[in-house]
C-alpha cells in the first residue's frame, strides 16, 4: 500500500511539474511587447486607428500625442484561441513622426525602431513613402 | 458457516430487490423529448452535413436519435436535459430563421467548440463514441467555414458608402442622448475611448478589425502579471470595425459596427463566472439582449477558454 501511495505521488508530481502554469502560450503575449525603451511613446497615448496590410501579412495600431504619431507594426499570426483570427506576433517597426504644429502636414522628423529599439536607417524615398501612409491613416469611427 | 452465507444470499437479494424497484420507479419520470418539424434546415454540402449528423444533430436539432440505452433512466434524464438546453443555443433544424450573418458566426463558433474540445460534450461521447470527430473531419469542417469567411475586395463601395454615412454630423450628438442599456444593466461606457489598447484581432472570419481597449485596473493587472483571474473592476471593450481594402492590401477601419465591454466583479457576476457582459451595435449603440438571460450566450461561447479566465485575446505585454 506504501509503495502504491508513492507511486501515484510521483505520478501526479511529474505530471505538474510537466504542466505548463502560464497557460498554452502564457496568458500575456510577451511576443508582440515593444521594448522597455519605446514604451513611453504609446502609454497613455491617444489611440487614433489601426490598420493592416494583407500582402505584408502585418498589423498596427497608430496613436496621437506629444505633436507625435506612432505607428507599432507587427508581424500577424493566427490566434490560438479562435480560428477565424489572426493576432499580433512578432514586432516589427516603430514608427514616430514628429510634427512641431499638431495637425500640420510638415513632418520635422521620422525615425524608424526595430524590435529591439534600435534605429533603422531607411533610404529617402522610403521614408516619404511611409511618412505619406502615416499621415494618410484617419482616425477610426467612434459613435 | 452455512448460515452466514445464507444470510448474505438473502442480504444480496434484498438490495437487489430494492434497486430493482428504484430502476422501474424512475421509469415513471419520462420528460418528452419530442421530435418535431425540421422545415428550415441547415443546407450545407453533404459531407458537411453527414459530419454534423453525426456530431451534433442528437443535441442540437429536432431530429434526435435514441439509442436504446439513452431511454433507461436515469441516463434518459442527462441526455434530455442535454437535447433540452442543445436545442435553445443551436439548432440545426430552425437553421434558416436565423439572419446569414448568425449563421456563419454560429458556424465558426461551433467549430472553434469543436477545436477547444467543448463539443461535443465530454458526458455525451462517453457513450456516445460515434460523436467524436476525427481530424480529418474537422479539417473538412475548418475547410468549409473558411470558404465562409467574409470576402473583402478592393474598393467596396458599398462598405465606403455606410462609413461616409457614419460620419456625417448627427442632429442628436451621443453626449446629449441617454446612455443605452444591456438587459443586465450595463450601461455603455464612453470613456473607453481613452483607455490604453492592449490588443487588437483581424477577425477574416467576418471581415472586422478590432481593437480591445483596457481600463487602469486591466493595464495594471498586466503589467503585474495578474491576468489569472483578472482582478475584480477589471473592464475590456472591443470595438469591431469593417475592413476596408485598397488596392495595395493596405486594410483600415470602416464603419464601426459594435462595442463589447467585459466586467470583472466576481460576486455580481457569479453567474456568468464572474464577468459581466455588455454588447451595443452600430453606431446607434442598439443593445445586444432580447432578455437578461443573453449573457449566458456569451459565456457559453467563453467557455472554453476557463483556463485564462474566459478571456480569448492575450493582451500584449506592456
Amino acid at each position: 500500500m506504501k509503495r502504491f501511495i508513492i507511486s501515484v505521488a510521483t505520478c501526479v508530481l511529474a505530471l505538474n511539474a510537466c504542466r505548463d502554469n502560464t497557460g498554452k502560450t502564457g496568458f500575456i503575449n510577451e511576443r508582440a511587447a515593444l521594448p522597455e525603451s519605446l514604451k513611453s511613446l504609446t502609454v497613455n497615448q491617444k489611440f487614433t486607428t489601426s490598420a493592416m496590410n494583407k500582402t505584408a501579412g502585418t498589423m498596427s495600431v497608430l496613436y496621437a500625442g506629444k505633436g507625435n504619431l506612432t505607428l507599432v507594426t507587427w508581424k500577424k499570426k493566427g490566434d490560438e484561441n479562435w480560428f477565424g483570427a489572426n493576432v499580433p506576433d512578432s514586432l516589427l517597426t516603430v514608427e514616430v513622426l514628429h510634427s512641431p504644429y499638431p495637425g500640420s502636414a510638415h513632418v520635422e522628423l521620422y525615425n524608424c525602431f526595430d524590435h529591439n529599439g534600435q534605429l533603422m536607417k531607411q533610404d529617402s524615398l522610403a521614408e516619404i513613402t511611409r511618412i505619406g501612409y502615416i499621415s494618410s491613416l484617419k482616425p477610426s469611427i467612434f459613435p | 458457516m452455512n448460515q452466514t452465507k445464507n444470510r448474505s444470499r438473502t442480504y444480496l437479494l434484498r438490495i437487489s430487490s430494492v434497486l430493482a424497484v428504484l430502476l422501474i420507479a424512475m421509469q415513471l419520470y419520462h420528460p418528452a423529448i419530442n421530435n418535431s418539424k425540421a422545415d428550415a434546415e441547415i443546407q450545407a454540402p453533404p459531407e458537411i452535413k453527414a459530419i454534423l449528423k453525426n456530431a451534433c444533430y442528437d443535441c442540437h436539432s429536432n431530429t434526435t436519435d435514441l439509442r436504446w440505452y439513452d431511454q433507461i433512466a436515469p441516463v434518459y434524464w442527462q441526455v434530455a436535459a442535454h437535447v433540452q438546453t442543445g436545442r435553445k443555443a443551436l439548432n440545426f433544424s430552425q437553421w434558416q430563421n436565423m439572419p446569414s450573418a448568425d449563421q456563419k458566426a454560429k458556424l465558426w463558433e461551433s467549430v472553434n467548440q469543436i477545436i477547444a474540445g467543448a463539443m461535443p460534450l465530454k458526458s455525451y461521447t462517453i457513450i456516445h463514441r460515434q460523436a467524436v470527430l476525427t481530424p480529418a473531419e474537422l479539417t473538412v469542417l475548418k475547410a468549409y467555414v473558411s470558404s465562409l469567411a467574409a470576402k473583402s475586395k478592393p474598393g467596396d463601395t458599398s462598405k465606403l458608402k455606410v462609413a461616409d454615412n457614419q460620419l456625417k454630423p448627427k442632429k442628436k450628438d451621443l453626449a446629449q442622448k441617454k446612455l443605452p442599456v444591456e438587459m443586465n444593466g450595463i450601461a455603455y461606457l464612453p470613456d473607453y475611448k481613452n483607455w490604453q489598447v492592449i490588443s487588437t484581432t483581424d477577425r477574416f472570419d467576418n471581415g472586422t478589425m478590432r481593437v480591445i481597449f483596457g481600463n487602469d485596473i486591466a493595464v495594471k493587472a498586466v503589467k503585474e502579471n495578474r491576468t489569472n483571474p483578472w482582478p475584480d473592476g477589471t473592464i475590456f471593450a472591443k470595438v469591431a470595425w469593417d475592413q476596408l481594402e485598397d488596392a495595395k492590401g493596405n486594410i483600415t477601419p470602416g464603419a464601426f459596427k459594435q462595442v463589447e465591454y467585459m466586467i470583472k466583479d466576481h460576486q455580481k457576476y457569479a453567474s456568468t463566472n464572474g464577468w459581466g457582459f455588455a454588447r451595443f451595435k452600430t453606431e446607434n449603440l442598439i443593445p445586444y439582449g432580447k432578455t437578461a438571460l443573453f449573457a449566458a450566450e456569451c459565456i457559453n461561447c467563453h467557455r472554453p477558454m476557463k483556463d485564462a479566465d474566459f478571456v480569448f485575446t492575450q493582451p500584449i505585454r506592456n
